[in-house]
């Protein structure tokens, strides 16, 4: 939860691909990680997340649920079956979160909505991890 | 003047005279005092020698149609009168006044016939021909009947199932005092209807009534009048409403709850969105302290701690209105019960609770759906934790073992605050809670009340204000005989198609089965189903709107490598060549359809021995 705790750095050099809808979440979102660091991209529909993922490499996809046309989990799918290594976190206000940890889920975890930024970069450093 | 008055006493002695030995009363008085001048012999033996004035003897109800009487005596010089009075014995006596004056004005004689004996053996006669006529005539019936004299507010008779329906011995029920019957609130209705029903000749209520070792139950009451002479009696017909009444509220509180769930998802979704961004700035404020005075750090603080707060509602609300069908598979209950265990660690361990855990090793599985009771198991948890902030002891006991060969008993036991005894009754409420406003909104218990029944597992409780709060819930575990069927239980079949009316004929085969059904009423919605969920074998409608089977065919590929079968609408054949491709793959299975329940068991059943056999799945 302290800031001193969380290096500024912590997520140095990790390419991340964020997706939502939500053009203010998305910018402050980018902006909080580029801060720590990370080499961020961000998409704000389904497909043009599935082509940016297709044309780059990144090592983790920070993936809203809820989204008009092609939602997350549809998302997700898509990518998943081009390439079977990527990590997709799902970022979910829904309450039954555990479904995404499940074996037939294209996710490879998933943050609660209301996301707190300073468990942030733990999470995502222990997806790429894993 | 002297002349006339001796004239009057002449007078009045003749009348003495005449009246002596008449077996009624017969008195006279003076029309102005109401003295009493005279009385004859049945006069003095009913009211006795001592009796002074004649309104003495009226009963004091009567009083104000004595003074009526007496304004028409001085006014027509005759009048009549019922009312009741009372005997030297202090008896009442139903009687008749039939009063003259007598010639000068000023005494008047009266004879007071008794008429209660009489009236009595009008209403008996009378009474006695509606009792026979009631127990005939309603000895079968399925409604509650009654006989009621509104004269005397008395139930003559009750039909033999009025004693069924409200509990009692056909005895005990002919004693109950009306206020055993009905609650205060409606005995005052009640009483309105009885006004109208007088007035009226019909009245109807519905209204609620104790009914004997039963919580209270709704009738329909209908009364009619059947006879206003000599006795008004009623016919009242009761008719018990008690499951319609709750069909009622139930399906009120499920639209209610159905329409919180759609308006909670999307309101959920807004204000998350909102709070995330405020969450975000904030920690970027945050961020900056070097920058901020102290006190300003602070107030951020406080806005951070509140903005949680907020989420933690959202989150609530979600829960309460969000409820998955039950995914039942078979799990241990200890590892449910160790993976909550672990999520409230943190928890635990900042409360300085001591969380102690007695599992009986080896307990059989279960058959629930595993995230559900987790459910369960965090609500009834947290809800000891915090019921103990306060208390001296701080001990969670959760205990599980086996009754019986198909019973599994899990105890949660606390040595919190309690539950006070007015709290006890609605505690699966929702919106009830004892926790102090801010730290609960009082749905967790009616969550897990809901989740248990959806699990089918019983869920009970007891408790003592300063003691502490026991939950029991029991599993019951399916009889052997259901494990003997030769389809392994637990199977999950996809039903896809976007028309209702074929599945229900299936629906007892796949139950008889012990096949978990999933339905998907689209395509789409099937995929979804796929990537979230275990399944066995898919069953696909061809003709589906607007994604086609053979497009979910090609979807599920990817997906899905167990034993599917396409069902194809012989009435409405997909059109062949040209339009699409609709050549069906070689591992798809075919079933043409609408069909027999047979064909349709003869297939899954074809399919699941796939399963069994081992083949690649």
């Amino acid at each position: 939860m302290n800031s001193q705790n969380t290096p500024r750095s912590d997520l140095n050099g990790v390419n991340i691909l964020i997706v939502d809808d939500s053009d203010e979440l998305r910018e402050i979102l980018e902006f909080i990680l580029k801060s720590k660091g990370a080499n961020v991209d961000s998409a704000r529909d389904g497909i043009e997340a599935i082509n940016k993922a297709q044309a780059s490499k990144y090592d983790i996809i920070l993936m809203d649920m809820r989204m008009p046309g092609l939602d997350g989990n549809d998302t997700a799918i898509k990518i998943r079956t081009k390439s079977e290594d990527i990590k997709i976190i799902a970022l979910t206000g829904d309450v039954d979160g555990e479904k995404f940890l499940r074996k037939e889920s294209p996710f490879n975890a998933y943050i609660a909505k209301p996301i707190d930024p300073a468990n942030l970069s733990v999470s995502i450093r222990k997806t790429i991890g894993s | 003047m002297a002349h006339g008055k001796d004239e009057s006493k002449e007078f009045v002695n003749h009348f003495i005279n005449l009246f002596k030995d008449s077996p009624d009363s017969a008195v006279i008085f003076d029309a102005t005092s109401n003295e009493i001048l005279h009385g004859n012999n049945t006069f003095q033996t009913v009211f006795g020698t001592a009796a002074k004035n004649i309104k003495d003897l009226v009963a004091k109800d009567d009083l104000t149609a004595f003074d009526v009487f007496k304004e028409e005596l001085e006014k027509k010089s005759q009048a009549m009168f019922n009312g009741r009075v009372t005997t030297a014995a202090g008896a009442p006596l139903d009687a008749m006044f039939r009063a003259y004056l007598l010639k000068g004005k000023k005494e008047a004689i009266s004879f007071i016939i008794d008429v209660s004996s009489e009236a009595r053996k009008r209403e008996e006669e009378s009474q006695k021909k509606w009792i026979d006529h009631f127990e005939r005539l309603f000895a079968n019936s399925k409604d509650i009947m009654n006989l009621f004299s509104m004269t005397q507010r008395k139930i003559l008779r009750w039909n033999p199932q009025a004693a069924i329906a409200m509990g009692y011995s056909k005895d005990e029920l002919s004693n109950v005092p009306i206020e055993k019957i009905y609650p205060p609130e409606e005995l005052l209705k009640l009483g309105a209807s009885f006004q109208r029903l007088a007035a009226e000749g019909f009245s109807e209520e519905k209204l609620k009534i104790y009914r004997k070792g039963k919580d209270l139950g709704d009738i329909w009451i209908r009364s009619f009048v059947i006879q206003y002479e000599p006795e008004v009696l009623c016919l009242v017909h009761t008719i018990d409403i008690t499951e319609e009444k709750e069909r009622e509220r139930v399906l009120l509180k499920e639209t209610r709850l159905a329409a919180l769930g759609e308006a909670s998802a999307s309101l959920a979704h807004e204000i998350n969105n909102s709070l995330q961004s405020i969450q975000f700035n904030l920690y970027l404020l945050k961020e900056e302290k070097a920058r901020l005075p102290d006190d300003c750090f602070k107030r951020l603080e406080k806005i951070e701690m509140n903005v949680t707060h907020i989420g933690s509602v959202v989150r609530n609300i979600q829960n309460y209105t969000h409820f998955s069908r039950a995914g039942k598979t078979n799990v241990f209950l200890s590892s449910i019960i160790e993976s909550a265990k672990q999520i409230l660690e943190g928890y635990v361990a900042n409360r300085q609770i001591d969380l102690v855990c007695d599992i009986e090793q080896n307990l059989p599985p279960i058959s629930v759906d595993p995230n559900q009771i987790q459910q369960i198991l965090l609500i009834l948890m947290k809800n000891a934790i915090q019921s103990m902030i306060s208390t001296p002891l701080r001990k969670l006991l959760v205990s599980a073992h086996r009754e019986g060969d198909s019973k599994i008993i899990l105890k949660l036991t606390d040595t919190g605050s309690g539950i006070p005894p007015e709290v006890k009754k609605n505690l699966f409420e929702s919106f009830v809670t004892t926790k102090p406003i801010g730290v609960g909104l009082g749905l967790g218990l009616s969550v897990a009340k809901k989740l248990a029944v959806a699990n089918k597992l019983d869920m009970t409780f007891t408790s003592e204000v300063g003691l502490g709060t026991e939950f029991v819930l029991t599993f019951t575990m399916e009889s052997p005989e259901a494990g003997k069927e030769e389809a392994p239980a637990g199977f999950v079949l996809l039903y896809v198609d976007d028309k209702d009316s074929l599945f229900p004929s299936f629906e007892s085969f796949l139950a008889s089965k012990h096949i978990t059904v999933i339905r998907s009423q689209s395509a789409k919605e099937a995929v979804k189903t796929l990537v979230n969920n275990h399944v066995d074998l898919v069953m696909c409608a061809e003709n589906m709107y607007p994604v086609s089977g053979h497009a979910f065919l090609k979807e599920a590929a990817n997906l899905f490598s167990g034993p599917i079968c396409l069902m194809r609408d012989v009435n409405n054949p997909m059109p062949t060549g040209g339009a699409g491709p609709t050549e069906i793959p070689k591992n798809v299975d075919t079933l043409d359809y609408p069909c027999e329940v047979e064909n349709f068991s003869n297939k899954v059943n074809e399919m699941m021995a796939k399963i069994k056999v081992g083949e690649p799945v």
